[in-house]
């Protein structure tokens, strides 16, 4: 409760304010008390609040006390031994108090004058008696005093002189004893001029100091301020920010999910795939016999076909590609043809061409005359068997355009085949040579 | 002090009735008091037996000692007894003046006790030289004059400051005691006395002011 640094500031009321109040309350320190005893010495105001403080802590709050008080008092206390230790106190001569109580104070007097015998405990036959023996030993001694001041009055006078320089000297001591106090009166007054003054530097000491407060306090708050709608803006940028987060958040996860689907989907694919390739290659590792005999005997009895074998002007010729440097490639083709009726194109290791794709159409074009640009569409050439990668294209003679076309050759077209040829050409063979067989 | 404290709530002095019958006892506290006035010693005794009980919880509830209560009733019907004429009817009862008394003088008495029971004897020597500041009679009466507003301020003290104060002079507790019960520091309830005291000077301050203005 006291501030640090004011233990030596004796004109610092602020700071001895809570210990004058503290006063009445005996929990003060021994500290506590010689500051408070050393500047209430020198502080007037201190020494007046430290008054008002006591007077309120006892007569102020006996004032309100409650007057309810409960009687638990112990049985082995007596009233009646306490009145009459009260009546011995009394008597024994702490009667009523005597200036406040002008009546009493007379009797106080006569009593004292009496021995201390209590006149009010008297009868007043006993008074009246005592009055008159006091009355004539009052005129008595009246009488004997102007009688021997009579006889007295040459000694007095010898003796007057005396008086005289005694009163004389106790005037002369008077007078130091005033000088004396005058002068300390007057160290106390510079003193106390020098403390005033002491008092007023602080004063205007403590002035500045609280103006600079109040400058350092506005600004201070100035700067709360700032500070405060700095906060604001951020905490609604945070939340607008955080609005934001969970948007994306939102369409990571949506996102996520489908990625998981995907990757589930194309997981289950590349087990059908190896599965599928797993039968692939089971079952071309597998010799299909029948299959080849059925080939066979589908070939050998179909009527057109034999009728094609057996025909008298049958043209019968190998088809090769040469690469630049004169070389046959790997694909190579067989034609049966009679002019006009018929055709049979057998074509080998097609789908081995670097541009071949498994989904890869291989269709058979017509070409009608030299510098044709458009091609007939003579159809696309299957599988005809797997074991020796050959391929087939069979075209009856009802085939009108059969009759058009004066040469063919393949192409690789996209699954479905084209309109027009698109892809690279392969094994072009002339159909106008005359009949070599038989 | 205390004697200027009585002197301070004097009023003028009521017409005699002075009554030396002998059948004191059945008397009302009013005319006992005509009569302690007057120097009767019985009419005190009488006053005393009726009264002396709840002086003694008085001083047994704010001193908590048995044999400082009853020297606290020696006490204040010693002064009842030299200032019998300072009690005035149209005041209020004996009994309340008794008892406020009764409250004042404890309060003084415990702190002598505190003090000497406390601290070394130089510090016993400095309290005694600050608390026995010269009192203001001025101040005694303003006080008396205030004690509505004494009540309504004791009645704005928040309730901590409210609780300290009744504690420590009506159930005559320490501070340190306080802080014991109440589970608060120490600097705490010093703060709460010392505020609390603060804001009743301001009270009456403010009604001093307003009485002469």
């Amino acid at each position: 409760m006291i501030r640090k640094g004011t233990q030596n500031a004796w004109n610092d009321h602020e700071g001895h304010a809570p210990l004058c109040a503290l006063a009445s309350s005996g929990a003060l320190t021994a500290e506590e008390w010689r500051m408070l005893a050393r500047h209430v010495k020198l502080c007037t105001a201190c020494r007046q609040a430290l008054t008002q403080y006591q007077e309120i802590a006892n007569f102020g709050m006996a004032l309100i006390a409650p007057r309810d008080v409960s009687l638990d008092v112990e049985t082995e206390w007596s009233p009646e031994a306490a009145v009459a230790k009260l009546m011995s106190t009394l008597e024994s001569g702490e009667g009523p108090c005597v200036p406040t109580l002008p009546a009493a104070a007379a009797v106080s007097r006569w009593e004292r004058l009496l021995g201390g015998i209590t006149l009010v405990r008297l009868s007043p036959a006993v008074r009246y008696a005592a009055a008159v023996l006091l009355f004539a030993a009052v005129l008595i001694a009246t009488y004997g005093v102007l009688a021997g001041s009579r006889r007295q009055t040459a000694a007095a006078r010898t003796d007057a002189d005396l008086a005289l320089s005694r009163q004389r000297s106790f005037f002369e001591q008077r007078l130091q004893s005033n000088t004396a106090e005058i002068a300390r009166l007057s160290r106390e007054l510079q003193y106390q001029k020098a403390a005033a003054r002491e008092l007023e530097a602080q004063h205007e000491a403590d002035h500045k100091m609280r103006d600079q407060r109040e400058r350092q306090f506005a600004s201070q708050k100035a700067e709360n301020a700032t500070l405060q709608a700095r906060v604001e803006s951020l905490q609604n940028e945070n939340i607008e920010v955080a609005a934001k987060r969970r948007d994306s958040e939102a369409r990571i996860a949506a996102l996520q999910q489908s990625l998981d689907k995907m990757g589930n989907q194309h997981v289950a694919d590349l087990l059908q795939k190896a599965k599928l390739e797993a039968d692939i290659a089971s079952m071309a590792q597998r010799p299909r016999p029948t299959e080849v005999v059925e080939a066979r005997e589908t070939i050998s009895e179909d009527p057109d076909l034999r009728a094609l074998m057996g025909a008298r002007d049958l043209f019968i010729a190998d088809v090769y590609d040469i690469d630049k440097s004169g070389r046959r490639q790997r694909p190579f083709g067989r034609i049966f043809y009679t002019r006009n009726k018929e055709l049979l194109f057998y074509a080998f290791d097609l789908q081995e061409q670097p541009d071949a794709r498994p989904t890869s159409t291989f269709q058979v074009w017509g070409r009608r005359g030299y510098g044709d640009t458009h091609p007939v569409n003579m159809g696309a050439m299957y599988l005809d068997s797997k074991i020796s990668n050959r391929w087939v294209l069979i075209k009856d003679c009802n085939a009108r355009a059969l009759s058009q076309v004066d040469a063919v050759f393949v192409t690789i077209e996209p699954r479905g085949g084209s309109k027009v040829p698109k892809g690279r050409q392969l094994l072009y063979a002339s159909l106008r040579n005359v009949a070599n067989h038989p | 002090m205390a004697d200027d404290f009585i002197s301070a709530v004097s009023w003028p002095v009521p017409p005699s009735h002075y009554n030396p019958d002998t059948s004191i006892a059945d008397l009302p506290d009013e005319e006992l008091m005509v009569n302690v006035r007057a120097g009767n010693n019985h009419a005190l005794a009488v006053l005393m037996k009726r009264h002396a009980h709840s002086v003694l919880a008085v001083g047994r509830r704010v001193l908590h000692d048995q044999g400082a209560a009853e020297e606290l009733v020696q006490d204040v019907f010693l002064r009842v007894y030299r200032h019998a004429r300072m009690f005035d009817p149209r005041r209020g009862t004996l009994r309340s003046w008794l008892i406020t008394i009764a409250y004042n003088e404890a309060y003084r008495t415990r702190h002598r006790l505190q003090v000497r029971h406390i601290y070394d004897d130089q510090t016993v020597a400095d309290c005694l030289e600050v608390v026995e500041t010269p009192s203001s009679p001025e101040y005694h009466v303003l006080l008396a004059q205030s004690e509505d507003k004494l009540r309504q301020a004791f009645k704005g003290l928040s309730p901590k400051q409210a609780q300290t104060l009744e504690l420590f002079f009506f159930e005559g507790q320490t501070l340190r005691d306080i802080a014991e019960t109440t589970g608060e520091k120490l600097d705490n309830v010093r703060h709460y006395y010392y505020r609390a005291l603060e804001q009743m000077k301001e009270v009456i301050a403010r009604h001093h002011i307003e009485i002469i203005s």
